[in-house]
């Protein structure tokens, strides 16, 4: 039962990790959108709503798969086919090459006026998960020769948790309104493997290799066994019967303000995310140390046989692995701060035709070191009043960016959807994007009370 | 308005459902071929060795065995030297007959056993092929066929002759009652050590007299058909002189390296090695002998040494085709190359625990190594 449950539990973790969160710019523009509170809490909603479920989805690379397909005499190749030039493999590569996703899944919100205040009751399930891998990497695996190669900087990391946020805003007066919301997050799994230093030193003599690797792993389910030297046995597990324990607690607040200077004109700034969590990792392991590899150590003819060069091979095997083997250590709790939020944006609905509105946002956030800024211009409109139509244009890290978002209403059921998404295009038949991109993907559903 | 903002937004999205590059299509896969380490992959092999004289000795007595000559012809001391031994003459008499001539009294008997006056075998042929000889010893063995021990009285005396019968050495040995074993058992009459180093030719020696007071009544104890046998074995120590050289015949050596599926283009192989064996190795020829499009070129030779002087030398091998094409399998090699003294060693007496080290190898591999390319044919 416990092996079942432990592996349901990474089955979750494994399903839940390639997703991701990010504001939805259009929340500003989308006229009886109930939620935009998410993207500035000092947004209120027309009326009291419950949402029944919004699914965001933020994914964002810094190169795109056109830095490692090639298309070369009518077939696609990879990099490190001999038809491509080092030149063409290594140019559209960054330092650090990165791909980052957030999940946010709103499970349950509750919103209410109550005369200048409206209360916000939310219950979310978010996700975040990244891979970065260095340049050199691939310049090694491409080139090779000899020298000092700094392949460090290779980052494998997802976690999961719980978001329970009670959100406050109040018109100040007849053109201001303030907002926060307050967060209390409950860690469910987090894994992070992030190998910092891998200088490795190639030689006709030798291979050198400094090191010094993290391994951060959360569970109450299951603990890895480590051996008596202390060292973390990666493939031993011991389960536990307490998979429904919390990794990780912490706090995070959402700060806004709506500033209505003239009629039809809303300027918005907030920021959201601000904070972390403390996780506690059961499973955690650091590996620093040098190895050298000088390559096998045969004795005279008794070893110039297949047994020899087997035992010589495994002997070599158990010292690298010994090498890299992670020193436990069980009491390391870790504050990781959530990637913050600066949202900015001016909206004017036009005198002439009040459904129809045009703006400017901007945007700034930042996860494991890969920093995300973007400009829109934005146009909304809300010809009937069942349905919302948005589009924007903009540019940013990535470049060119585009938007569109459309709500619609059903009774008292409104139902909303939007896309942001980058120029550079996609593999055919599949959203993995060509270039550097920025991709958000939003669904909801909202009841009006 | 609203119509143009509901178009512009429709445009919009439709925008992001527009922009495949048919160039990147996916669905007919991805060429798995990849060539890795284009500019060299640089990959240490490691060290090996000693490689000893000793672990070989087995090996080359049983070749010796196969052209006739005996297996043990070359014996290991305990601190490792190398000792050739061989019994290169005999002799007898008949007992018997001289026990009946004595009769019931004591009586002198001299035997000059000329046909154990020769240069031993092995004594002859090394110093010819530049082989040094040291530490050469001649035993002269006795045994006869006695019903019961009996004791003699004798003077063993030798002749031995240097190379080019230039000095002569003499030498003689006294026996008072030496115990002659029954049953033809052997027993040592005499031993003899030849000065010096036999350099060009081997020593020759000549047992000049044997004088022996045979007992009285030594027919009571003889049998009938009783010899009296005399064995001359030779034994020495060997280092390589000046004359030794030699070039190998071509050695086949059966390989399958599977190189064609990785299209290499040049592989170079560095050896440094280390010996303290005073031979000299060099190179002449190393080919596939299938493929003579393929050149493999050795610079540098192995360089001999001593156990306490190592001699380091590096020796490359490099491996390529002759037009340029990727390197095929290689089911065969054949090697050939010369072997040499080194002046400078000429007196290091060969010990089986002399031998080859490798200290450091690598490979260094030019061109990438291709993995599931289409492999050469």
């Amino acid at each position: 039962m416990n092996k079942i449950k432990t592996l349901l539990s990474f089955i979750v973790l494994a399903v839940t990790l390639p997703l991701g969160a990010q504001s939805f710019h259009e929340s500003l523009f989308l006229s009886n959108y109930r939620l935009g509170y998410r993207y500035n809490p000092a947004i209120q909603s027309d009326t009291d709503f419950i949402s029944i479920g919004e699914f965001t989805n933020y994914a964002a690379n810094n190169v795109g798969a056109s830095a490692f397909l090639f298309p070369r005499n009518g077939e696609l190749v990879t990099g490190l086919h001999p038809d491509v030039f080092i030149y063409d493999f290594m140019t559209p590569l960054k330092t650090i090459n990165a791909f980052q996703d957030h999940l946010n899944y709103s499970i349950f919100a509750y919103g209410f006026r109550a005369g200048e205040s409206f209360h916000t009751v939310e219950l979310s399930a978010r996700g975040m998960s990244g891979m970065s891998v260095p340049k050199e990497f691939f310049r090694f695996l491409k080139l090779g020769g000899e020298g000092l190669f700094p392949l460090g900087g290779t980052r494998m990391q997802g976690k999961l948790f719980a978001e329970l946020a009670y959100g406050y805003s109040r018109k100040i007066g007849d053109q201001l309104t303030l907002g926060a919301r307050a967060k209390l997050l409950v860690g469910l799994y987090s894994a992070d493997f992030n190998i910092r230093q891998f200088d490795l030193q190639v030689n006709g003599e030798s291979y050198h290799a400094e090191t010094d690797a993290q391994l951060d792993l959360t569970s109450h389910a299951a603990k890895l066994v480590t051996n008596e030297d202390g060292y973390l046995q990666l493939l031993k597990w011991r389960t536990r019967d307490r998979w429904v324990l919390p990794s990780g607690a912490g706090l995070a607040v959402d700060l806004g303000f709506l500033w209505e200077p003239a009629e039809g004109l809303k300027i918005s700034a907030s920021v959201t995310d601000l904070g972390g969590l403390f996780w506690y990792y059961g499973n955690a392991g650091n590996s620093a140390g040098s190895y050298t590899f000088t390559g096998l150590s045969l004795g005279g003819y008794e070893d110039l046989n297949f047994q020899g060069l087997l035992t010589q091979a495994k002997e070599l095997g158990e010292q690298l692995l010994n090498a890299a083997s992670f020193k436990a250590d069980n009491r390391r709790i870790v504050f990781d701060a959530l990637p913050f939020q600066v949202n900015a944006g001016i909206r004017y609905s036009m005198p002439f035709y009040r459904a129809l509105s045009v703006g400017v946002t901007g945007n700034y956030s930042a996860f494991q070191g890969l920093p995300y800024w973007e400009g829109r211009f934005v146009t909304a409109v809300n010809p009937l009043n069942w349905l919302d139509l948005c589009g924007s244009i903009g540019y940013g890290t990535y470049g060119l960016t585009w938007g569109a978002a459309l709500q619609f209403r059903v009774l008292r059921f409104r139902v909303h959807a939007g896309i942001q998404d980058g120029f550079g295009g996609t593999i055919p038949y599949t959203s993995i994007p060509l270039e550097a991109n920025g991709k958000t993907l939003v669904i909801g559903l909202t009841y009006d009370i | 308005m609203y119509k143009s903002a509901i178009a512009l937004s429709l445009l919009l999205l439709l925008l992001g459902s527009c922009q495949r590059n048919m160039e990147y299509d996916v669905s007919d896969g991805i060429s798995p071929e990849v060539t890795l380490f284009e500019k060299a992959l640089v990959l240490p092999i490691g060290s090996a060795g000693p490689f000893t004289l000793n672990l070989a000795m087995k090996p080359i007595g049983e070749k010796l065995a196969a052209f006739g000559l005996p297996a043990d012809i070359i014996s290991v001391a305990d601190d490792g030297v190398l000792g050739f031994r061989h019994t290169s003459e005999s002799a007898s008499d008949n007992l018997y007959k001289m026990a009946i001539e004595i009769g019931d009294n004591e009586s002198p008997y001299i035997w000059k056993p000329y046909s154990v006056s020769a240069s031993p075998l092995l004594g002859t042929i090394l110093p010819f092929i530049g082989i040094n000889l040291w530490n050469q010893e001649m035993e002269l063995k006795v045994s006869a066929q006695l019903q019961e021990q009996a004791s003699f009285t004798g003077t063993v005396s030798v002749v031995c002759y240097d190379e080019s019968y230039s000095i002569q050495y003499e030498d003689a040995v006294r026996h008072e009652n030496l115990m002659l074993p029954p049953r033809g058992q052997q027993v040592s009459l005499a031993v003899f050590k030849v000065p010096g180093a036999s350099r060009s030719s081997g020593p020759s020696v000549s047992v000049h007299d044997i004088e022996i007071t045979l007992p009285a009544h030594l027919g009571n104890n003889v049998y009938s058909t009783g010899n009296f046998a005399y064995e001359l074995s030779y034994k020495a120590n060997a280092s390589l002189g000046k004359k030794f050289r030699m070039a190998l015949p071509a050695i086949p050596i059966q390989a399958d390296i599977p190189l064609g599926k990785f299209r290499l283009r040049e592989a170079l192989v560095n050896v440094e090695l280390e010996s303290t064996v005073p031979i000299r190795v060099e190179i002449k020829e190393l080919k596939v002998p299938d493929n003579e499009n393929l050149i493999i070129t050795a610079e540098g030779s192995l360089e001999g040494g001593s156990p306490a002087q190592p001699v380091s030398s590096q020796l490359a091998l490099r491996i390529k085709s002759q037009d340029g094409t990727p390197i095929p399998d290689i089911h065969s090699l054949s090697v050939e190359a010369s072997v040499a003294s080194v002046p400078e060693f000429e007196d290091v007496i060969l010990n089986a625990n002399q031998g080859l080290s490798v200290k450091n190898s690598s490979i260094t591999i030019s061109g990438g190594i291709t993995l599931f390319g289409h492999e050469q044919d």
